[in-house]
């Protein structure tokens, strides 16, 4: 019977530091696909990921072992995201033109108001690109409810914000998001 | 398809797509365990004898402690001509503040001494000097503030009787615990 998280925990604080090889490889790909919903690219987001386990480690003891290990650990992904996005924002003002090349052709829609995106890659793609077109804070309540599956109560504990106002940015990211997918999603 | 259908399929295919897996590096796990073996370790769990509430009483106890021998620490200066001075220095401390700088202690003091012309707060770690430490007017109600950096350690204490001093206490100050001997 494999070990529980806490357990684990437990046996990292009491000085087994390989011991926590097995948390890395219980959440690592978890936390990537969350990291690269909300911050875009892959470099980054696995940079954030392997920030986020580095400072769970250091920081093991504050972990209580009555809560969650996952919902402890995404509260700290969390904040890594959100300062990476920071980060990644203010460098593509700096260098504007070396991220340029770097967006998914967009076509604008039949109305010309690029709105709507008409795009020709696959689904796991479209989404990407999509979800670029909304706020981090929507992208964040999406990734968690959506990739995570998790109750607004928890998603209000990871974020800190309130149930109605996560209500609230997973309503307005649907619509958005169906809005954009709309010529190709075909539902 | 009503709306609400419509809304509901798209978010089952948008679960579906959120939780594909994303390409990741074979090595990232590797590589956290590289940054965890060179990093220094979790810091052991805070011990759980004492609560929050129960360290703040304790520290309030010693820095009221601190606070009343402080009071003894304050003389005229060799010049004043303080009325009453055994009344003046009595009733010493309206206030205080105390904060760790290092393995230093520092103290903060009040006195209300209306009629003296001048005060000054003197002590060994001052090498009882009259001039470092004078304790400044502050306010129109005659309250005088300053703060001295006492060092860990045992330090000679005077006691105020009158205008003279008395160097038969000591006061220990450190940067876990504080204690004062008795008076002997």
């Amino acid at each position: 019977m494999p070990l529980s998280d806490a357990a684990i925990a437990g046996r990292v604080l009491a000085g087994d530091t390989e011991a926590f090889a097995v948390l890395v490889e219980r959440y690592y790909e978890r936390c990537a696909r969350y990291a690269v919903r909300v911050i875009g690219n892959r470099e980054d987001a696995e940079e954030a990921v392997q920030d986020t386990l580095l400072r769970a480690f250091r920081s093991l003891h504050r972990y209580e072992e009555r809560g969650q290990f996952a919902s402890w650990l995404f509260r700290i992904l969390a904040n890594q995201c959100r300062s990476t996005v920071a980060r990644v924002a203010r460098r593509e003002r700096k260098f504007p033109d070396l991220y340029a090349d770097d967006a998914l052709p967009v076509d604008v829609g039949p109305n010309g108001d690029g709105e709507t995106l008409a795009l020709h890659d696959s689904s796991g793609e479209r989404l990407d690109t999509a979800l670029a077109q909304l706020p981090p804070d929507q992208r964040e309540a999406l990734a968690l409810r959506f990739g995570e599956s998790l109750s607004y109560e928890d998603m209000s504990a990871i974020t800190g914000a309130g149930v109605s106002a996560l209500k609230m940015r997973v309503s307005r990211a649907t619509a958005r998001l169906r809005v954009l997918l709309m010529e190709v999603h075909h539902v | 398809m009503s709306d609400s259908e419509h809304r509901r399929r798209f978010e089952t295919w948008l679960a579906a797509e959120f939780r594909r897996p994303v390409a990741i590096s074979a090595d990232g796990p590797e590589r956290v365990m590289a940054l965890v073996r060179g990093s220094a370790g979790p810091a052991r769990r805070r011990r759980r004898g004492a609560t929050p509430a129960a360290a703040f009483a304790f520290a309030a106890c010693v820095l009221g402690v601190i606070a009343f021998r402080m009071a003894t620490l304050l003389v005229p200066t060799s010049d004043d001509r303080l009325v009453g001075a055994d009344a003046g220095l009595r009733d010493t401390i309206s206030a205080f503040r105390d904060s760790m700088e290092g393995t230093a202690r520092l103290v903060g003091v009040a006195v209300i001494a209306p009629a003296a012309a001048r005060i000054a707060v003197v002590h060994d770690f001052h090498g009882w000097d009259l001039r470092i430490t004078p304790v400044a007017q502050r306010d129109e109600r005659a309250v005088r503030n300053a703060a001295v950096s006492i060092a860990p350690g045992l330090h000679l204490s005077p006691v105020t009787r009158g205008a003279a001093l008395d160097f038969a206490d000591t006061v220990q100050s450190n940067s876990t615990a504080d204690s004062v001997p008795e008076r002997r």
